[in-house]
């Protein structure tokens, strides 16, 4: 990033590189594909291994860290007195002006011209490189990627590989600038090679060395650190001076929980099993040595008395949710983030640096959900970003088109009879559901899909009775079931209703389409507007409230997304309506899950419409992220007689529909669905099965923009065809 | 234990080799330094009986720099991980494995332990104040390295560019 530059022209500036698109595609491949074998060649003390192991390790560093999070005080007091008595000196800094003047005053006292740093994003938070060159003391960072990035003028653009951004051949020209000799840009040994011999001369000068700390165990003032370059330990061995930069964040009680981040952190960062180096520093070590705490606050008391944010200081600073993040990978982590990138610098930045800085970076985000189910501390990073939308929102204002097309959503009968005359005007302009009008050459890439002239409820009865002789042969047959059609799905896509619909009565269920239903509200929620989400949450639990209905089923699962998870925080402050939110909850589930777990379909008891082998399934993000629905669609095509599917590579990555973000930021929709098409592309199949709407829509839009003759199609009508034949 | 402790030290980048006893452990070194062709070797205090006649021990950070190899002795190995702890009281031993190109770790086979939990356990013994406190202790796996570029795998950034482990059936004695 260099400084300066605004929000919109960095924006501009990432969209418009190629280059850079590449360079984090393959990172992210690399990234994702070395983390995962780490887990899953990791056996736990008990036996566990993978993602299971994964989870018991990272439900334990979470209690760990909400522990210290709760009684801080008592455990920063222990640190204190414990790092003391081995002969530290422990200082806090309320503001970033304060650390960095400490760190300052060291340089001056000690007589230093230079510090030399270990990689900390602290020192990034507080800007303390540019306090220190005001006050005539040279910063060297001494971290290969941090080096690089400071030489050309840069801030990180990943918090554990702060120059991913760039390529070797950028790198090489970095240093031939900076050195003024020529460095190849082919030959990344001789760039390394560079490092350790530019920087050793610094190394046997400085007086004071600055690091950060991965870990402060409070039971015996031990600050742990984790690198592998092996520059840490100069920086912290040569200089007679080493002060921490740290937020009390990092604080852990016990050296067992320091164990469990180690087991969790390097193989969610690097996607190594352990780095190099783990330090443990109690104290200074020899005489005339010091060893300086210097504990920033900086926004983290304000986040810690916030319920909506208290979780975010979990954090270890992995980078993990920048690194499977599909709008980072097209945007970069100049663009999105603000100094922390990646789904954690959406939520910490306007406590840090204030919702200005966030406001730009949060819209963004596709709500993908993929950055929780990595996290090793489980921080719920999307439901945090949607609220910092919603501070964003009500701090600027929504664009006049999105106020407008949210006004008209709101009311149920209007956006009925706009859809609908829009349904008759557009039919000259109608092929097979896609509207061939002229878009805007930003939005070009995708074919609108075209309003339905007569939209799904209009063809549907209220009430459907179950079928004295059922098609199929489940476990339902005789049992209610509520069907939520869902608004997009109503006026863009009323042959994925219909098949839904088919599919139910097949089971043998008596099925209610209640007519009063319209919108669950997630395009609110989305929208960062809460109060408008709330207005249609209401509405849709009153219309499925009555116990009428055993379950609660729709094909839409992102809708169902929305009233599990989504309800019970939009309500958090009206327990009465919370409670009626959790009730309905227990009933409502998406269709796969339906078919698969509750009407237990029998295998082979659909037949494939497909004529060849040319299937892949796409997971919607929330099915594979929240309902943990995948297993259950992947087990229904698989059950179809004939049906050959075809693995798809990069499955769980989004396809970049986003709900609206990819009608804001359509260039980060396009370049997250062409990642996806070329997957599919791979793959040579010529249907492409999804299981939400709005992903089906916006898929099928770029299929057929692109100029692919892929089929792109709903698990439902998928199924439903395969009950025909 | 040992197996495991291998394996997991190999995976990481590290040589391992064992060996019976300390003449065992002496000659390994030996046979090190010359297949490096060392002519530069230094080592902490602890392991200087196992250095080869002239080996420079408690030298400055200027004259141990980029020292062909340097000799250090474990006080833990952590079979989990495949990494050695190191922490020499006196703090110039610790720029042994600091700025040596190639790092020899003895690892007496008594110091090893299965877990990270169990070096939980041994880290809080060192934290202890009073003689046996331990301020600066470094888990060390594998040679010194960097993705930072491309994210290639690049070995030897600041610290050594090969780590061997020596591994000593009978302990040091
Ligand atoms: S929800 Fe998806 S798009 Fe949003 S920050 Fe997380 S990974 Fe990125
Ligand atoms: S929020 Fe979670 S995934 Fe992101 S850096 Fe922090 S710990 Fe890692």
């Amino acid at each position: 990033m260099r400084p300066g530059s605004s929000f919109r022209e960095r924006y501009r500036r990432a969209v418009g590189d190629a280059q850079l698109r590449r360079n984090l595609l393959a990172f992210q491949r690399g990234w994702r594909a070395s983390r995962d074998d780490r887990f899953a060649e990791y056996t736990g003390p008990d036996g566990g291994s993978g993602e299971a192991e994964f989870e018991i390790l990272r439900s334990r560093l979470r209690a760990a860290k909400d522990a210290v999070i709760r009684d801080q005080a008592a455990v920063f007091a222990r640190f204190k007195s414990e790092a003391e008595a081995n002969g530290a000196v422990v200082v806090e800094a309320a503001t970033a002006e304060q650390a960095s003047e400490y760190v300052l005053g060291l340089c001056r006292r000690t007589g230093s011209s230079i510090l030399v740093k270990s990689k900390s994003m602290v020192s990034e938070e507080i800007h303390l490189n540019q306090v220190l060159e005001a006050g005539g003391v040279r910063a060297v960072e001494t971290d290969l990627g941090e080096w690089i990035v400071q030489l050309r003028g840069e801030t990180p653009s990943h918090m554990v590989m702060p120059a991913i951004h760039l390529s070797r051949r950028q790198v090489g020209e970095t240093f031939s600038e900076a050195t003024g000799r020529r460095v190849s840009t082919e030959d990344v040994v001789e760039q390394v090679g560079l490092a350790r011999t530019e920087l050793r001369k610094d190394f046997l000068s400085a007086r004071v060395g600055m690091t950060g700390a991965n870990a402060l165990i409070a039971e015996s003032g031990t600050a742990m650190i984790v690198t592998n370059e092996g520059n840490e330990a100069m920086v912290t061995s040569l200089p007679d001076v080493h002060v921490i930069l740290c937020g009390y964040e990092k604080l852990l009680a016990t050296f067992e929980d320091a164990m469990t981040q180690v087991r969790l952190l390097p193989r969610s960062a690097t996607g190594q099993a352990i780095t190099s180096y783990t330090t443990f520093i109690s104290g200074p070590d020899r005489p005339g040595r010091e060893l300086h705490y210097v504990f920033v606050d900086n926004g983290r008391s304000a986040m810690r008395q916030d319920p909506d944010f208290v979780d975010a200081l979990r954090c270890i600073r992995c980078a993990a949710c920048a690194s499977v993040c599909p709008p980072y990978q097209v945007v970069g982590g100049h663009v999105f983030g603000h100094i922390y990138s990646g789904a954690i610098g959406l939520v910490n930045t306007p406590f840090h640096h204030g919702l200005e800085n966030a406001a730009g970076p949060q819209s963004l985000c596709v709500g993908c959900n993929a950055c929780q189910s990595v996290c090793p501390v489980d921080i719920p990073l999307p439901r945090q970003i949607l609220d910092v939308r919603r501070m964003a929102v009500a701090r600027n204002g929504m664009p006049p088109v999105k106020r407008l097309a949210l006004a008209v959503w709101r009311r149920p009968a209007l956006f009925r009879a706009l859809l609908r005359a829009a349904g008759v005007l557009s039919r000259p302009f109608a092929r097979k559901g896609l509207l061939r009008i002229p878009v805007p050459r930003r939005h070009a890439w995708r074919t609108p899909p075209a309003p339905a002239s007569r939209p799904a409820r209009a063809r549907l009865p209220e009430v459907i009775e179950a079928a004295a002789k059922p098609r199929l042969e489940t476990d339902v047959g005789g049992r209610t079931v509520a069907y939520f059609v869902q608004c997009l799905t109503d006026a863009f896509a009323p042959e994925q209703a219909a098949a839904s619909v088919a599919l139910l009565q097949a089971c043998g269920v008596r099925l209610l389409i209640p007519r009063r239903q319209h919108c669950c509200g997630l395009p609110f929620i989305d929208s960062g507007d809460p109060a408008g989400a709330r207005r249609l949450a209401r509405q849709t639990i009153e219309t499925f409230e009555s116990d009428a209905a055993d379950w609660i089923v729709s094909a839409a699962g992102s809708c169902v997304a929305a009233m599990v998870h989504d309800y019970p925080h939009l309500f958090a402050s009206e327990p009465s309506w919370r409670a009626r939110a959790e009730r309905l909850a227990e009933r409502v589930v998406d269709l796969a899950t339906f078919l698969d777990q509750v009407a237990r379909l029998r295998p082979g008891a659909l037949k494939t419409p497909v004529a060849s082998d040319g299937v892949t399934y796409h997971p919607f993000c929330q099915s594979l992220n929240v309902l943990r629905a995948d297993g259950c669609a992947r087990r229904l095509l698989t059950e179809v007689r004939g049906l050959q599917l075809s693995e798809l590579p990069e499955a769980g990555v989004c396809c970049g529909f986003g709900g609206s973000t990819s009608f804001d930021a359509p260039e980060v929709g396009r370049g997250i669905v062409d990642r996806k098409l070329e997957n599919v592309d791979g793959t040579r199949a010529e249907v492409l099965v999804t299981d939400n709407p709005g992903c089906v829509l916006h898929l099928r839009g770029a299929a057929h923009a692109s100029g692919r003759r892929l089929r792109v199609v709903h698990l439902a009508e998928l199924l439903a065809q395969g009950l025909e034949s | 234990m040992i197996d495991r402790f291998g394996r997991w030290a190999m995976q990481a980048g590290s040589t391992v080799e064992t060996v019976p006893d300390p003449a065992g452990a002496r000659a390994a070194i030996a046979r090190l330094a010359q297949r490096l062709s060392a002519s530069r070797v230094t080592a902490t205090r602890e392991a200087a009986g196992f250095a080869p006649p002239g080996a420079l021990v408690g030298g400055s950070a200027v004259q141990v720099a980029d020292a062909d190899l340097g000799i250090s002795v474990a006080i833990l190995a952590v079979a989990e991980t495949g990494s050695v702890l190191l922490g020499s009281q006196a703090a110039d031993d610790r720029l042994v494995g600091m700025l040596a190109q190639t790092h020899a770790v003895l690892v007496p086979a008594g110091v090893l332990c299965a877990s990270l939990d169990d070096a939980a356990v041994a880290l809080r013994a060192m934290a202890v104040r009073g003689p046996g406190q331990r301020l600066y202790l470094t888990l060390t796996t594998g040679p010194s390295r960097t993705a930072d570029i491309e994210r290639v795998l690049t070995i030897g950034v600041q610290g050594p560019r090969a780590v061997h482990l020596v591994v000593v059936g009978g302990g040091l004695g």
